[in-house]
């Protein structure tokens, strides 16, 4: 049962076939079973995912419609704040730490009854490709846990991918969704930026950060934003747009549908091994009467540049409230304030959390700003233009998600410039604040690999439809028993 | 400040070598409210230099009269109208405090000896 979709499960419980508490013991039974090897949860929340469970097992006794996706249980990324239930970061800095309230996205899934399996692991204040800076340590990827899940949101793909939720919540500042999900063979969709509230969301680059769904096919992930989607006067920068279904066009036809390949994307940064199995890929979609046509966006050549620039100037920003004052970790080994802070600071963050504060208060510098800050978001105008003129003619864009399939802890870490080389699929999107989504679409190596469409603002409907009718095209399906021979 | 840019060719287009030297890093720990070991200053001078080495790519941009972009959408201030909303957990967010007294925050003495 636990590596049924959502909306299979969901149907379980409305037909009474399983009630909602059955199913949400079976879930948490195996994320404690399995959390041992894969380390994808810092906290399982047993007691409110039970008390929800209950709340739908009522409803239904008393002869209440079920609506959508009530009693599935949900896995949430351990940035997102969850009242009075520990959130970390997955960092020391922010250990035993219980928000005073809820985020926007967990008072719609209480309203909608979808019990919380857990928190989480994630890399450290999202900054990082594979989990590998998590104060907590590395999750594993089910498909070889040798390897790592990708990040920051790994523990919350893992969980989908590996049968302990069948959704789950991540956050996305320049692939951290679309990556792991690439890596452990699931759908992982970064919305327009401004669709999702992100009140409660702990910050790392304002003007990037967006929280999306996982899931174990499109169709959940068109359901699930359905309920999380929307505006909030709490969140500025929430975009105040009419609300649609996402699952409208699911079932619309994609025959003659042009779809452009940026040139910048599909290059020499793709092994000869990847770059073969996705043309062969390419060319069995092409026999679908899907047209792809080359086309070159010559700023995205600049995107990760610009993104290790104004990302971490906004973190740097973003980070200073860590202070050791008012809540989380605070040094013992201090006389002064100054002290204190500083002393707090270096002992609960850790190394690449660091770097990034460094590059930003760098770029920041009077001296500094116009050669580096101001330059990147100069060149950020012109990623978005590149992206405006394409859509006038195409409908998606793809790529690969990643440029490799998973790789193996320790491979990146000694130089940080290459782990950040593997983002380099999924950065113009968050740029642009456009929406995209990586579906899984084969295997390298024995690893899963995923396949990124980018839409224009606004166009989810749009690019879940398409993404739908690949998917069916596609028909990689997990293989579970593979998975659960791992574990 | 310690920061040095040099400029080692250019032609069409201006390439510059970037050197982070440690007292750099030093300069911007105190910006930062961060401290680090001699080892650090070493590891975080050098990422830092193939980091900023790496963005020199920016360069080759012509960016003339280009507006910057803050954000990715078009944004606007948003107004609220000025009005007191009661808050009724001040408990709880003392409850995080590392150190508390009588619903304020404890800290060291802000002045050094």
């Amino acid at each position: 049962m636990i590596h049924l979709n959502a909306h299979e499960l969901f149907n379980k419980i409305k037909n009474k076939e399983v009630s909602a508490l059955e199913l949400t013991n079976a879930f948490i039974t195996h994320s404690k079973k399995t959390n041992a090897v894969l380390n994808s949860y810092n906290l399982i929340t047993e007691e409110i995912a039970i008390n929800t469970a209950n709340r739908v097992d009522k409803k239904i006794a008393t002869g209440e419609k079920l609506e959508i996706f009530e009693g599935v249980p949900i896995a949430i990324k351990d940035n997102i704040c969850i009242e009075d239930i520990e959130t970390t970061c997955s960092s020391k800095i922010l250990e035993g730490f219980k928000p005073p309230y809820n985020a926007t996205i967990i008072e719609k899934l209480n309203a909608m009854n979808m019990p919380i399996i857990g928190k989480t692991n994630m890399d450290e204040f999202a900054m990082g490709s594979s989990t590998e800076t998590s104060f907590y340590g590395v999750s594993k990827n089910p498909w070889d846990i040798s390897t790592v899940p990708g990040g920051s949101s790994g523990g919350s793909a893992v969980a989908v991918a590996s049968g302990q939720a069948p959704l789950s919540i991540g956050s996305d500042t320049g692939g951290s969704i679309r990556q792991p999900a690439s890596f452990c063979g699931i759908v992982g969709v970064k919305p327009t930026y401004g669709r999702i509230s992100r009140y409660g969301l702990m910050a790392f680059a304002s003007s990037l950060d967006q929280i999306g769904p996982f899931s174990k096919t499109v169709e959940d992930s068109a359901h699930l934003l359905n309920i999380l989607c929307g505006y909030d006067f709490r969140d500025s920068t929430s975009q105040n747009v009419k609300a649609e279904d996402f699952t409208r066009d699911l079932n619309r036809s994609i025959k003659g549908i042009k779809v452009a390949i940026p040139k910048e994307l599909y290059n020499s940064s793709l092994s000869k091994e990847v770059k073969d199995y996705y043309d062969q890929l390419i060319n069995k979609l092409s026999n679908e009467g899907i047209i792809f046509e080359e086309i070159e966006l010559p700023s995205l050549k600049y995107a990760l540049s610009t993104y290790y620039i104004i990302a971490p100037a906004e973190a740097s920003s973003n980070l200073s409230r860590y202070d050791g004052v008012r809540y989380g970790y605070r040094s013992e080994n201090a006389n002064s304030l100054i002290e204190m802070m500083t002393k707090s600071r270096s002992e609960g963050f850790g190394d690449e959390v660091k770097r990034r504060i460094l590059i930003g208060n760098y770029v920041l510098s009077s001296g500094y700003y116009d050669a580096y800050y101001k330059k990147a978001q100069q060149v950020r105008t012109l990623i978005k233009e590149d992206y405006k003129k394409a859509f006038e003619t195409y409908d998606v864009i793809l790529s690969p998600t990643t440029p490799t399939p998973a790789f193996k802890p320790g491979e990146k870490t000694a130089n940080p410039l290459e782990m950040y080389l593997n983002d380099i699929m999924t950065i113009p999107v968050n740029l642009a604040g456009l929406p995209a989504i990586s579906i899984p679409c084969g295997m390298v190596n024995n690893l899963p690999m995923g396949l990124q469409l980018t839409g224009n603002v606004f166009e989810e409907s749009k690019l879940l439809g398409i993404s739908n009718q690949l998917e069916k095209i596609l028909c990689f399906k997990l293989n579970n028993s593979f998975i659960e021979g791992v574990l | 400040m310690y920061f040095h840019i040099y400029a080692i060719h250019s032609s069409y287009v201006k390439i510059f070598f970037v050197m982070i030297t440690k007292e750099t890093i030093k300069h911007l720990a105190v910006l930062s409210r961060l401290e680090f070991t001699e080892k650090q200053l070493d590891n975080f001078s050098h990422d830092l230099e193939n980091i900023f080495n790496y963005a020199q790519m920016l360069n080759e941009v012509d960016t003339t009269g280009i507006i910057p972009s803050s954000h990715a959408m078009p944004l606007q201030n948003v107004f609220k109208e000025d009005r007191v909303i009661p808050y009724h957990n001040i408990e709880k967010i003392m409850a995080n405090a590392p150190l508390e007294e009588s619903h304020a925050f404890r800290v060291p003495k802000i002045l050094a000896d």
